[in-house]
């Protein structure tokens, strides 16, 4: 229990945290969230379902409010708090940091995300996926750019439209269970209402195509990212979507097996386009964190794409594509969080030549850079690799749609980096990088490293709760067919 | 040790010492950072020697599980064998006499540790490459390079006059290389599903078990496997970023873009020899594509004028020649020809580095001339090297190039015509480049003559040690009609890898076609240096300026205009596809598409706002026309329904 | 028996008469601007109701729906009163009692 509300306590604590004293709250009340997570994965069994709240009583409108983690949860949850802790890191030398409102703020979410990660009740997981918003959206509009109402209003109106779908799917998913529990939600039986199942599923998939965010839907994000601060954009781009392809993994493919055998392929499609799409727009994107989104949009349109295709070997490599992508976010976002704030600009036209006054900047940047286009020794390389591979197999003009961002990637990735630290040197005064920006960097590069060594380690964790699952759906519906 | 242990070393010694300079190498003296870089890879080459020598059969050494699928697992394993082995020699022999060389090279550069850390990485890239007994650790390796490649290309991205220029040639190089890696990839996803495992041993055993099951996805798997090749060994059509990565410093344009790197598609299909076997058609496009490549580049390094270019495409030309040794299956040929290759090759552009050195950064050749008596040993391992690219006879490129030319001869007379004009294309450009250089006066002005000395002795010792092997190389695989039993033997040595598919000598080739044969290719070599030596040293005939070229000068001078045509075809439309999808079809339709959806909605609750007057009349006028209207409606449905 | 023949043989005419005295009110509340007027007429379709459910109530010999009516007298007294009262206030407000000045909740 501590594990869910700790976050929300000291949450609030902060707002009344004195300004002077709010850095170190933060950043020590994060280690402290994180180190209940890692007590919680020390004495966890990957083969168990612990039960964090299980009241047995049915309660009025078939809630049951069960809370709970299984290997794939805890791994979210541990991902949530870490890199939580490593944005307040990465944050620490900036005015945000200082402020209790953004520090509080954080923990909320840190609070709806994990309640998001544990939720093993219909209704409770959609309270928790409307409660993630507000913070974000209150961080948005405190700490964003001043004139970003547009923006603003546009994430806010994706988002909802999203999320009212999924109200009305899960309301609609309760006339197939007796309650919205999720033991029998991943039972009900839509045999012979496949198209029932399919615009229920299509409802759900609809909130998470918007927040992952696929194809067309993607509209909100370019803007969003722009006008957020930076601890802004690393919490919507690291954490945020994963929600969404956590909830595809653990809700949607479970419960509504039998419909989404419609919309696997239409999903598949606009997410193959997604990688190409956003990979091309990237390419001539003059403002880095614009540039990031659109990178964003072609990794996460492979890992939907291969999350959708239902194999055992594709989940836990989206597993692995999802981690690392956050690493990924996280680090980029850094990098550009960082050159706007020496230069009070991110347009690679104005920049040039910063690796040589910053060489330390340069080189990790660089660093992140190799990270993220996925080469080999990090966790990018062996996602992305069986993500295509299961993509091919599937069909070979997705395969090599998807193998596209190989190429495509190292485009645009080093077109950014190059354009920003070499060439002419048209900045000559940049300050190299603080204390915590080394250690962000060389944290989020270890695990790179580390899940790219060893990535055994995820699939060990989440392979038993994929299973747990395919037991639980109905006799001859397996997730590998 | 055992040989487990030994090969584990080998391979992580480069590591070890790439760890150790980049992390401390900044605080350390140049000579210990240098020394320790050549050390680690001369220790490896040294072990690679005892387990060369105690070689008897295929080891797999298993190292661990990286991560374990539903359908399949991806390990690092690694395998000794005798390709494994001799690959390893190649790249640890002369990247270690390469590193030596580039301790004196480098020692004015401010990057030095930066230098030897990513030269020791490569290395280490490189030794993955050949040395994993599976498609993934050989992927593994296939990108380090690439990666290592593409740093040690753009290395001087801060120059100020040259920076922009070396980044931007490495970043076509790694992007050129990842569309080959992307090719691999697709091959490995074939073979996964295919064979269910990625080790050659057992990959080979299924195939040759039962051939006839695999004929039709060897087809695909091998055309694949040689679009990774075509981009990492820079044949046509990928090649245009190997001449390009000449903006990379000279050590590493040996290393890496003529000894090594470039060499791995060669290795890759070597050691696939058994899919290739079975797929005759991706051999006559591996033939063609071969032919193809080694004749432009030939034509286009006529022209060049940059000392580096030329090798550059010398180095496409070679590669190109070792193609068309694989496309007629001649895997040992290949072999052979990379090993005499890497020698010579890498002794040409450790020579021009040293030219380089000498001239103080100059690399046109229109500035230098009679530079023999100024760099005397450079000139001396310069002249054999050029000698043994030309195939003067019996030095290594003379014997290795025969080989080919033989098999070509034997499978078409064609062919062997074609190759031979690109055989003459090699010796006229290569003796134009040495008569260029050491002969004549000098043209680069009096103040930069005073300034040319003779390169320190780290530099030339690995000039002298590739000299002696590029005079001698030949001795490893002499040609068996002539030397009979004493011939062929790395031909032998390297028998075992190609699962009895290969053929080490051309069929019924007699001893004299044998030796005719090296006879016109030895006359060829000889006139050419003759008339090189008439046109450029007695008439002192200096490469024309751009103004007095006929068209076909203009051609080769222009590279075919070849980088021209892909900037239109490729750059360009994806380029114009990015501005128009983000100006048009994102602004326009998908971001005002939402607008336009928002604004719709919010003009219909304008329009019904309207209906709200605030006149109780108008409201009490609706209301009884609502009640006029349902009271009709029940009177006409009970009236004429009922 | 008679009588309740008479009465139906001229239901007819109190409902003709109640549908008339109820059409003038409408009519009366849609075209008018008086308030005063407005009030009288929306007394007079409420007395048009009434006659209709006392002739009813006759015609059918139940004496419930004329207890009903009585009621509705009085509610609609108390209606007059407050609307009368109503009525004053605007008035006082705007110096006006026609109905078109009052349109502030228009949207």
């Amino acid at each position: 229990m501590e594990l869910i509300f700790l976050p929300l306590i000291l949450g609030i604590i902060a707002f009344f945290v004195p300004t002077k004293w709010v850095r170190p709250f933060g950043l020590l009340a994060s280690i402290s969230i994180l180190a209940v997570s890692i007590v919680h994965l020390i004495n966890f069994n990957t083969s168990d379902y612990v039960m964090l709240f299980n009241p047995a009583e049915i309660f009025p409108l078939g809630l049951t409010f069960k809370m709970g983690y299984d290997g794939l949860a805890l791994v979210m949850v541990l991902l949530t708090n870490a890199v939580i802790s490593i944005i307040l890191l990465a944050n620490w030398n900036r005015e945000i940091s200082s402020n209790a409102r953004f520090t509080g703020l954080t923990f909320l979410m840190q609070f709806a995300l994990i309640g998001l990660f544990t939720s093993l009740d219909g209704i409770l997981f959609y309270t928790f996926w409307e409660l993630a918003l507000i913070p974000i959206f209150l961080i948005l509009y405190w700490f964003g750019k001043q004139d970003n109402n547009r923006a603003l209003f546009k994430f806010f109106l994706y988002t909802l439209l999203g999320s009212l779908m999924m109200l009305l799917s899960f309301i609609a998913l309760g006339y197939f269970a007796p309650n919205y529990s999720y033991f029998q939600l991943v039972q009900a039986n839509f045999v012979g209402k496949e198209v029932a199942a399919a615009l229920i599923m299509g409802g759900i998939l609809f909130a998470f195509a918007v927040k992952i965010p696929l194809f067309p839907f993607h509209t909100w994000q370019a803007p969003t990212y722009t006008n957020a601060p930076m601890a802004g954009t690393m919490l919507l781009s690291a954490l945020m979507l994963k929600m969404a392809l956590y909830g595809m993994i653990k809700w949607m493919i479970p419960i509504g097996f039998e419909g989404l055998v419609y919309l696997k392929w239409p999903v598949i499609t606009l997410g193959g386009i997604g990688i190409v799409y956003g990979a091309i727009i990237a390419m001539k994107q003059k403002d880095l964190k614009t540039l990031f989104a659109y990178a964003s949009i072609s990794h996460l349109g492979l890992i939907a794409a291969g999350i959708m295709l239902f194999t055992v070997s594709a989940i836990e490599a989206s597993m692995i594509q999802i981690i690392n992508h956050s690493i990924v976010a996280v680090a980029l976002f850094l990098c550009a969080g960082i050159i706007e704030d020496r230069l009070n600009t991110r347009n690679i036209d104005d920049l040039g030549g910063i690796a040589k006054v910053a060489p330390h900047f340069g080189f990790w940047f660089a660093v992140m850079t190799f990270i993220s286009v996925s080469v080999p020794f990090t966790a990018g390389f062996i996602g992305e690799f069986v993500l295509i591979k299961e993509l091919f197999t599937a069909h070979w003009v997705i395969g090599i749609t998807a193998a596209s961002t190989l190429v495509f990637g190292a485009v645009y990735m080093l077109r950014a980096y190059q354009g920003s630290m070499f060439g002419p040197s048209k900045v000559t005064v940049f300050a190299d990088l603080k204390w915590n920006e080394y250690l962000v960097f060389a944290l989020l590069t270890l695990a790179a490293i580390g899940f790219g060594l060893y990535p055994q380690i995820i699939i060990d964790f989440i392979k038993p709760s994929i299973q747990f699952t395919q037991e639980l759906m109905s006799g001859d519906l397996t997730l590998t067919k | 040790m055992g040989k487990d242990l030994l090969l584990l070393t080998l391979i992580s010694l480069p590591l070890i010492g790439a760890a150790i300079n980049g992390i401390l190498g900044k605080r350390m003296p140049k000579l210990i950072v240098g020394s320790l870089a050549t050390m680690m890879v001369f220790v490896s080459f040294l072990i690679g020697l005892t387990l060369f020598t105690g070689l008897d059969k295929t080891t797999i050494v298993h190292l661990f599980q990286v991560a374990k699928f539903e359908d399949f697992t991806l390990d690092a394993n690694f395998q000794l064998d005798s390709l494994s082995i001799w690959m390893t020699l190649i790249i640890t022999g002369i990247g270690s006499l390469i590193h030596l060389f580039s301790m004196g090279y480098m020692s004015h550069d401010e990057g030095y540790h930066k230098f030897f850390t990513y030269l020791n990485l490569f290395i280490f890239s490189m030794l993955l490459l050949v040395l994993g007994s599976n498609y993934f650790v050989l992927f593994f390796g296939w990108e380090g390079v690439g990666i290592c490649s593409y740093l040690l290309i753009g290395f001087h991205y801060n120059d100020a006059e040259k920076g922009l220029a070396n980044s931007l040639a490495a970043r076509k190089a790694f992007i050129m290389n990842r569309i080959g890696d992307a090719g691999l990839l697709f091959a490995l996803f074939m073979m996964l599903n295919h064979f269910h495992t990625l080790e050659f041993v057992e990959i080979g055993k299924m195939v040759t078990a039962s051939p006839e099951l695999y004929t039709g996805i060897a087809g695909a798997i091998t055309l694949c496997l040689f679009l990774a090749a075509t981009g990492k060994s820079a044949q046509i059509p990928l090649f245009t970023w190997l001449p390009d990565a000449m903006a990379g410093p000279t050590p590493v344009s040996a290393l890496i873009h003529a000894a090594t790197m470039v060499t791995a598609g060669i290795y890759l299909t070597v050691r696939s020899n058994f899919l290739f076997e079975l797929a005759p058609t991706t051999k006559d496009i591996i033939l063609v594509i071969g032919i193809a490549t080694t004749v432009v580049a030939a034509f286009i390094a006529m022209r060049q004028n940059d000392i580096k270019k030329v090798l550059a495409y010398s180095t496409v030309s070679q590669l190109g020649l070792m193609f068309v040794a694989l496309g007629m299956g001649a895997y040992t040929v290949a072999l052979f020809h990379v090993t005499t290759h890497a020698f010579f090759k890498a002794l040409l552009f450790l020579g021009s580095g040293s030219v380089i050195h000498a001239m103080s950064d100059e690399q046109d050749i229109r500035k230098m001339g009679g530079l023999s008596k100024l760099t005397p040993i450079t000139h001396i391992t310069f002249l054999i090297g050029t000698l043994a690219i030309a195939g003067f006879p019996f030095l290594s490129g003379f014997f290795s190039k025969d080989e080919i030319l033989a098999h070509a001869w034997m499978s078409s007379p064609i062919v062997y015509g074609i190759l031979m004009i690109a055989v003459t294309m090699t010796a006229i450009y290569m003796f134009r480049l040495y008569f260029l250089v050491f002969h004549g006066s000098f043209r680069g002005g009096e103040k930069l003559k005073s300034h040319v000395h003779e390169s320190g002795l780290s530099m030339t010792i690995p000039l002298m040690v590739l000299a002696v092997l590029s005079v001698f190389g030949g001795i490893l695989n002499l040609p068996g009609i002539v030397f009979h039993d004493a011939g062929h033997w790395m031909s032998h040595f390297l028998e075992s890898t190609t699962y009895g598919l290969n053929q080490i000598e051309p069929e019924h080739m007699d001893g004299n076609q044998s030796i005719i044969l090296m006879c016109i290719a030895s006359a060829v070599a000889l006139s050419v240096m003759t008339w090189a030596y008439i046109t450029y040293v007695k008439k002192q005939a200096v490469a024309k300026e751009d103004a007095d070229m006929n068209a076909w000068e203009k051609l080769s001078s222009n590279k075919l205009y070849i980088d021209e045509i892909y900037q239109t075809i490729f750059v360009q439309p994806i380029l114009w596809l990015s501005t128009t999808l983000a100006s048009q079809f994102e602004q326009r339709v998908l971001n005002n598409g939402i607008f336009r959806l928002t604004s719709a909605i919010e003009a219909s609750g304008n329009y019904t706002r309207k209906w709200q007057s605030g006149f109780l009349s108008s409201y009490l006028f609706w209301m009884v026309m609502g009640i006029i209207g349902f009271i009709s409606y029940y009177i006409i449905k009970s009236t004429f329904w009922n | 028996m008679e009588q309740l023949n008479n009465i139906g043989a001229s239901l007819d005419f109190y409902i003709f008469v109640s549908i008339a005295l109820f059409s003038i009110g409408a009519i009366g509340v849609l075209t008018r601007k008086n308030m005063i007027v407005l009030l009288m007429c929306i007394e007079l379709m409420l007395n048009a109701v009434n006659l209709l459910l006392v002739t009813f109530s006759t015609f059918f010999g139940n004496g419930e729906a004329q207890i009903f009516v009585f009621f509705i007298i009085v509610v609609a007294a108390a209606e007059a009163t407050i609307g009368l009262s109503i009525l004053i206030m605007a008035y006082r407000n705007s110096k006006s009692i026609d109905i078109e000045m009052f349109h502030k909740l228009n949207g």
